[in-house]
């Protein structure tokens, strides 16, 4: 599998008559993970949404291509959204087309890289937040998509799981290369997992900041390299306009 | 799992015997305690008998009718006409529930209609149905079937009109066509209150069953009542309204049943079971550290 090329132009978005997004470009190379940072309402879940597709935007353009075809997306949500009616494998499997068989053995094997093999059978009211953010990830995982959205995917659970979640994107990120555009409006979670950090201000919002994190992965959380990023991250969230910064 | 349970829980297994022991008994506590009263309300003549005959009398009137067959004939004249007027009335409900909850035309088309129609007694109808329809089989389905109509309905397009928009945006993100997520998302979703208004539906069926059957039917327990109470038979009337009482709570356990089986996805007090009682081991399964 590999990731797909986004093109993001000028992307404006206006909801209920209030702009939120302004004059948005950027683009991500296949298999690049970019992170969008900013504070709560500043609009980068508007901006992932936009990017699957569940807002049209005002003005502008999105172009995410694999190759000359048009790419797979999945999106992974703050909340799991599971259906509750579904079995675990059933939610996994939801999202795909085709003879049940198969699709119930490519749900099978999604739930085992998220080393979930065992909860297949089991009601989502029955999993832990982690266990059903983890299955969130499955169900994307088994489209086999070329651009993974994730929309603050790890902030509602524990500091601890967090961690390991972070890690497991990691390890799913090796196995398939696919592109990453993660939101989120936490720094380090940002730093760790992303190639380029975009940080998004003002109201409407537009990208204020890039930063570059060219460190190989897997990553150490406590390495000063990428510690020593967070200033200019801080700096560039708290000061309109920063400039553009690299690290690494 | 009970409220009660979920707020007193206890480990001791004697009171745990002790609590299955009432949950036994308690159910009958009441219908006992009715019948003593009646017991001693003939015994201290508080009623006289052709008020009120003794629980033995109805018993026998019971199964007096039983034995000439002419209960049974009874219980199939009501039951086939309330099943018919049921399904009359809750099917389309349950269609054009569903169609208003999801589409803005078809609710400004039907709503406002139905709204009014809800505002009259639906008894108020009975005398035009009759004018219309005559004193037959027809006017009485219909009037079942409009009793049923509404809170099947109302019912149906709040369970639509409720669905997680959330739920849906997934369908939206993975690609799903509107088809798709109208089957495989709304209608799941709104189920439970479908089936809610299904089981009011259902009583208020054996309720306006009665009412046809009282004003104008020559068999049906309905009629039993009428023909009990022009007879001076009391026994035959109060035979009758255990025969209804039988068949209003066979249909709605029948009805509950249904929905707890399609609703055991649900994290209720009426459906719910533990989690570490159902499914122990992919769960310890995951340490301490997992979540």
């Amino acid at each position: 599998m590999s990731g797909a090329a986004v093109s993001v132009q000028t992307l404006a978005v206006t909801l209920s008559g209030r702009p939120i997004l302004h004059e948005i470009s950027f683009a991500a190379t296949p298999g690049e993970v970019l992170a969008i940072i900013g504070s709560s309402g500043t609009g980068k879940s508007t901006l992932l949404r936009t990017l699957a597709g569940l807002v049209s935007p005002e003005r502008g353009g999105i172009d995410v291509r694999n190759g000359d075809e048009r790419a797979r997306i999945a999106v992974v949500f703050q909340e799991p959204r599971l259906l509750p009616w579904l079995r675990v494998a059933e939610n996994v499997a939801f999202v795909m087309q085709g003879p049940r068989p198969a699709r119930r053995q490519r749900a099978q094997a999604a739930l085992a890289a998220v080393r979930l093999e065992g909860c297949a059978r089991i009601w989502p009211r029955q999993l832990s937040g982690g266990m059903a953010q983890r299955t969130a990830l499955a169900r994307a995982l088994v489209t086999s998509p070329h651009l993974l959205l994730l929309d603050e995917p790890f902030a509602s659970v524990d500091a601890l799981t967090r961690m390991e979640l972070q890690d497991h994107v990691v390890e799913l990120w090796h196995q398939h290369r696919f592109t990453v555009v993660l939101v989120t409006h936490d720094i380090d979670e940002a730093l760790y997992l992303a190639d380029r950090v975009l940080v998004l201000g003002g109201h409407p919002a537009r990208v204020q900041a890039e930063l570059d994190v060219s460190m190989p992965r897997p990553r150490s959380r406590t390495d000063p390299r990428l510690l020593a990023l967070r200033e200019p991250l801080l700096h560039a969230l708290a000061t309109p306009r920063a400039v553009s910064a690299s690290g690494g | 799992m009970r409220l009660g349970q979920l707020l007193w829980r206890r480990a001791d297994p004697a009171k745990a015997r002790h609590r299955a022991g009432v949950r036994v008994l308690l159910p009958a506590a009441l219908p006992l305690a009715v019948l003593g009263i009646w017991w001693l309300a003939l015994l201290r003549q508080w009623v006289r008998p052709y008020q009120l005959p003794a629980p033995g009398m109805v018993l026998s009137a019971f199964q007096e009718m039983l034995a000439r067959g002419e209960l049974q004939q009874h219980l199939a004249a009501t039951s086939s006409r309330t099943v018919a007027g049921y399904l009359l009335g809750a099917v389309p409900a349950v269609v054009i529930g569903i169609g208003a909850g999801l589409s803005q035309s078809v609710r400004a088309f039907v709503d406002p209609t139905i709204q009014g129609v809800r505002a009259v007694p639906s008894l108020a109808w009975v005398p035009l149905f009759l004018l219309w329809l005559g004193i037959g089989e027809r006017s009485r389905v219909l009037l079942i079937a409009l009793g049923a109509f509404l809170p099947v309905y109302l019912n149906a397009l709040a369970g639509v009109e409720g669905v997680d928009r959330r739920l849906v945006e997934v369908g939206r993100a993975y690609g799903l066509s509107g088809a798709a997520i109208t089957t495989r998302i709304v209608l799941p979703a709104s189920l439970p209150a479908i089936l809610t208004g299904l089981r009011a539906g259902l009583s208020l069926a054996w309720m306006f069953v009665v009412a046809a059957e009282l004003i104008a039917a020559s068999n049906g327990l309905g009629f039993l009542l009428v023909d009990g109470q022009a007879t001076m038979r009391p026994d035959r009337v109060l035979a009758s309204i255990v025969a209804f009482a039988l068949l209003g709570r066979i249909s709605d356990a029948a009805l509950g049943a249904i929905e707890r089986r399609a609703l055991r996805w649900r994290d209720s007090l009426g459906t719910a079971e533990p989690p570490d009682r159902t499914h122990p081991s992919p769960l310890s399964a995951e340490g301490g550290v997992t979540p």
